[in-house]
């Protein structure tokens, strides 16, 4: 029973308080222009580099739970979980981009996917939190990205003080995880 | 307007309903009719079968199938009033409209347009048989409006028939003007309302009648000329009436299929959900028995298992149909094959009354049509063979269904020729579908199962109907995807038996489960044949592959976790308690070693999703009681892969008995550097080989490729903790007694859940030197007494 109570990841704080700062800051502009200027993408660690998916794709953030290997299948595909009933397989992301394996630490989270009729859960190292991306400042996918990612890859966006590769969701899961 | 559109779509959808049931019925009236072309209530059912649809069909102006129904209805009706009598080319000229009708009605279910279809050639061959000649546009103007008339006299038609007659006549009549077409509208008006008339009276006079009961017969000299003989009117008039009154006394509804649908996956939730309402009542009674409340919980436990199953069961049950739907088809289906191959075959449908799931249903047409081609086709010998043989002429093919356990089982029995196994072998040979020695190996079972593969066929020219060797695959094919199983009996002479057993239902099945390395897998209990414990020495080798003598049979024996790519270096298997489920596929048999038998559970299967799909060996997956998730097999495909590989069973095994072995080993898991440095260099020093595992996953792997002396583990790895990771090492046959250490990392610890989980030891860290050489001095205290 406790098991699935800790399901759900409580350390992550949903950017309410700097959604509000934010709002405050622009005060002229009234929220809807703000929904329409900025992008609110879940931010994420993989190999010490930043990653985004945008937020309206992620279903939920879940800490590890104990999955099910699956035989044949290609290599990043973890198993499967039992997510409330419902069966969602796992992609190890460091795997599937080609980073190197790295143990399961206590920092690990999987972000469950729903898009489209596809629910997967990638393992990522660690959550960050939500930016907030200005859609101005999201640019076309540098040529310096390693060409294994490339096409998984939909953009940059650029923060204060550090950069973010936005990752194309679509062609992510279109890819699936079965042999063949 | 839009409410329009959809009450019209409504109506269109229960026209489509309707009219496909109609047709379906008909195919299997019209057969028998072909047996006993004089029986006047049959003529009658499939007269009024096409009025109906021509009646609603014209409403809603599907003008193609109008005008092919009211030519159908046109021959029915002289048939039955015996002016034409049927012969063969009638009756085909009569099914190929039907067929035509029903590829019409697809159209129109496809939202295509239906009126592109050419029905001239069937309404022609129809009109041969009408003295008629083919019906001209004009002819046809006056008919629509002579067809209005007679629809509202659909109800009492019966007993106008000779006035119909009469408009029949006229029909014949040359081209005419449009005021002589107006004229006759009149006249065809007046002459209705005076039927009309009449029959109130006739009515009146009748509910007199039978108020006073009198069992007279009626008065023929004033009304003979527009009343049917008294039998047939009485016999009509209730019919009459139960229409009329039927929505009052209705006994079925139409439900969507997805509604059902819905229902099924609800249902599949809450047996999950009682399967872990009775494993967690069953571990509170294991903890606190003989207390108040868990005993309480135990009888809840049970009455939700009760209850569930009746609900499943309900549930289930709606979505029953009879198997006579599809079985209903095959008399056609017969008539057409045998005839075309000139031979005298008849069927005998038993059990149509058998209900099984509509999905199954609907999978199990094609593969029944390929038997019973195929045993026409083959089995049933031409006439004067079988008269030869001292057979009777008439070949006699036996459909049959009926229910065992949670399975439906339907065999399809001729009394052919039989097969030969020798001559299937020879066959396949040549094809080079099998090599020699397979085919020496090859049991009589395993022969006759060779007329499943794909190419295969012993028909030495490829006919209209079969030799392609196509067919019989499409059986093996479906069948399977249905978890089903294939058996094929057979004698020379005598004739051929095909059992094939289909479970009830896909969405919840019965399944065994195992143990296979660390993982767990459902095996549906359909495909498993029996289970069996043996030793190691009861594998034996055959051209370097494991079989086993099993009674009378010769069992090749794969080790599940090899077929399924995960058995790699692993060891896990006893050596003295070695388990084997034979399972069987289509006509396949064949025995996979597991590690552990757990036990059967019904189980819900549930799909992987979209982004695993086609999974090799895997069919699904369902949840267990305690929430975590177990892979179904798809046991063809396992069996598939079996064959191709080669295993050696050995390479699995450990004997628990003989632990002395070169140098000494041990396991740490930790994510922590500092304990894993330590205490790594600590054994290190002590000349232990040294393995590390990060998470709980990873040792088990690690623990069961390598055998070792000790394991130090943390009781904070992920995922699930040191406890639990303790608990599946003992589980392995070769960690029943290993050395087993917990590192506690914060100072505390369980006292109760170490000794449930079976550890030896517990040193807290910082780990020192001598913590870890007194953990070594047990350890060889231990190897010493071993």
């Amino acid at each position: 029973m406790n098991k699935t109570d800790d399901l759900f990841d409580k350390s992550l704080v949903i950017a309410e308080d700097q959604e509000e700062k934010m709002a405050k800051s622009q005060k002229k502009n009234d929220a809807l222009i703000l929904k329409d200027e900025y992008d609110q993408v879940v931010g994420f660690i993989l190999r010490e580099e930043l990653f985004g998916v945008d937020i309206l794709h992620v279903e939920e953030i879940i800490k590890p739970v104990d999955f099910t290997h699956v035989p044949n299948t290609k290599e990043f595909v973890l198993g499967v979980i039992n997510l409330r009933g419902k069966i969602i397989p796992i992609v190890d992301l460091r795997v599937k981009f080609g980073f190197g394996k790295k143990p399961i630490g206590p920092n690990s989270r999987i972000i469950v996917i729903s898009m489209n009729d596809f629910n997967v859960g990638f393992m990522v190292d660690k959550i960050e939190k939500v930016y907030y991306i200005e859609k101005k400042s999201i640019e076309p996918t540098p040529s310096n990205i390693p060409q294994t990612i490339e096409k998984y890859v939909k953009g940059v966006g650029k923060l204060q003080n550090k950069i973010m590769t936005l990752l194309n969701m679509k062609e992510l899961l279109e890819e699936g995880g079965g042999l063949n | 307007m839009t409410d329009n559109m959809e009450e019209m779509e409504e109506i269109i959808q229960d026209f489509l309903v309707e009219a496909e049931e109609l047709l379906e019925e008909l195919d299997e009236d019209l057969v028998k009719l072909e047996s006993s072309s004089d029986d006047s209530d049959l003529l009658n059912k499939i007269f009024r079968a096409f009025h109906t649809i021509k009646g609603s069909s014209s409403f809603l102006g599907f003008e193609k199938l109008t005008h092919l129904t009211h030519r159908l209805e046109d021959v029915l009706n002289k048939l039955r009033k015996f002016e034409i009598t049927l012969n063969s080319e009638m009756m085909d000229a009569i099914l190929s409209s039907v067929d035509k009708a029903k590829s019409i009605i697809e159209l129109i279910k496809e939202g295509e347009d239906a009126e592109n279809v050419d029905v001239e050639e069937n309404v022609k061959a129809l009109s041969k048989f009408l003295d008629t000649e083919p019906a001209l546009s004009d002819e046809e103007l006056i008919e629509a409006q002579k067809e209005e008339i007679e629809e509202e006299e659909f109800e009492q038609e019966m007993q106008i028939e000779e006035k119909e007659d009469e408009l029949e006549e006229n029909k014949d009549k040359p081209k005419k003007s449009d005021e002589e077409i107006e004229a006759e509208i009149q006249r065809l008006l007046q002459q209705r309302m005076e039927e009309d008339r009449k029959k109130r009276e006739q009515k009146k006079k009748q509910q007199e009648e039978s108020q006073k009961q009198e069992e007279k017969t009626q008065d023929k000299d004033t009304k003979q000329q527009e009343l049917t003989p008294p039998e047939k009117k009485t016999e009509k008039k209730p019919a009459v009436k139960e229409k009329k009154s039927k929505p009052i006394v209705e006994q079925t509804i139409r439900v969507d299929v997805n509604r059902l649908d819905d229902l099924m996956n609800l249902v599949g939730e809450l047996v999950l959900g009682k399967n872990r309402l009775v494993s967690v009542a069953q571990k509170a009674e294991e903890k606190f028995e003989g207390d108040d409340v868990v005993e309480e919980l135990s009888g809840v436990a049970s009455q939700i298992t009760l209850v569930t199953t009746d609900l499943q069961m309900g549930v289930m049950k709606t979505r029953m149909v009879q198997v006579g739907k599809v079985f209903n088809k095959f008399p056609r289906v017969v008539r057409d094959i045998s005839k075309e191959l000139n031979k005298t075959v008849e069927l005998i449908i038993e059990g149509a009354e058998t209900e099984l799931d509509k999905s199954v249903v609907e999978e199990i047409n094609d593969p029944l049509v390929h038997i019973i081609r195929n045993a026409i086709d083959h089995g049933i010998e031409p006439a004067e063979e079988r008269k030869k043989a001292g057979k009777p002429e008439k070949g006699k093919i036996v459909l049959s269904a009926y229910h065992e356990g949670n399975y439906i089982i339907i065999e399809t029995t001729d009394d052919g020729k039989g097969m030969d196994h020798e001559m299937l072998k020879k066959k396949a040979l040549e094809k080079g579908l099998i090599t020699e020695t397979e085919a020496r190996q090859m049991s009589k079972e395993e022969a006759f199962g060779l007329i499943f593969k794909p190419g295969f066929s012993t028909a030495q020219q490829v006919s209209n109907i079969s030799g392609r060797g196509v067919g019989m695959d499409v059986v093996k094919t479906n069948i399977e995807k249905l978890n089903g199983i294939i058996e094929i009996k057979s004698e020379i002479g005598k004739g051929s038996k095909i059992i094939l057993k289909i479970p009830l239902t896909l969405a919840i099945i019965q399944a065994l489960l195992v143990k296979v390395t660390k993982e767990f897998f459902a095996i549906p209990l359909v495909s498993v044949v029996e289970t069996v414990r043996i030793s190691k020495e009861e594998i034996n080798k055959v051209e370097n592959k494991d079989v086993l003598r099993l009674r009378d049979s010769i069992i090749p024996l794969v080790y599940l976790g090899d077929a399924l790519g995960i058995g790699e270096n692993k060891k896990t298997i006893d050596s003295k308690e070695i388990y084997v489920v034979v399972v069987s596929v289509a006509e396949k048999k064949i025995g996979l070693v597991v590690d552990k038998l757990i036990g059967r559970e019904e189980v819900v299967i549930k799909s992987l999703g979209h982004y695993l799909t086609n999974i090799q060996s895997i069919s699904g997956a369902t949840i267990m009681g305690d929430g975590s998730v177990t892979l179904i097999l798809d046991i063809a495909s396992v069996v598939n892969e079996s064959s191709n590989i080669t295993t050696n069973i050995e390479d699995h095994m450990i004997d628990c008995a003989i632990a002395i072995k070169q140098g000494l080993s041990c396991l740490i898991v930790s994510t922590q550097d500092e304990i894993k440095n330590s205490i790594r260099n600590y054994m290190q020093e002590a000349n232990f080989d040294v393995y590390v595992a990060y998470n709980d996953k990873e040792a088990l792997d690690i623990a069961s490729e390598h055998i070792v002396d000790v394991i130090f583990m943390d009781l904070n790895i992920p995922i699930n903790g040191g406890y639990d990771l303790a608990k599946l090492i003992r589980d392995f046959p070769a960690y029943r007694n290993v050395y087993i250490v917990s590192v506690s990392t914060d100072g505390t610890y369980d006292k109760e859940k170490l000794h449930e989980s079976k550890i030896n030891d517990i040193i807290f860290a910082p780990v020192e030197l001598e913590d870890v050489e007194k953990v070594i001095q047990a350890l060889s205290k231990k190897i010493k007494v071993a």
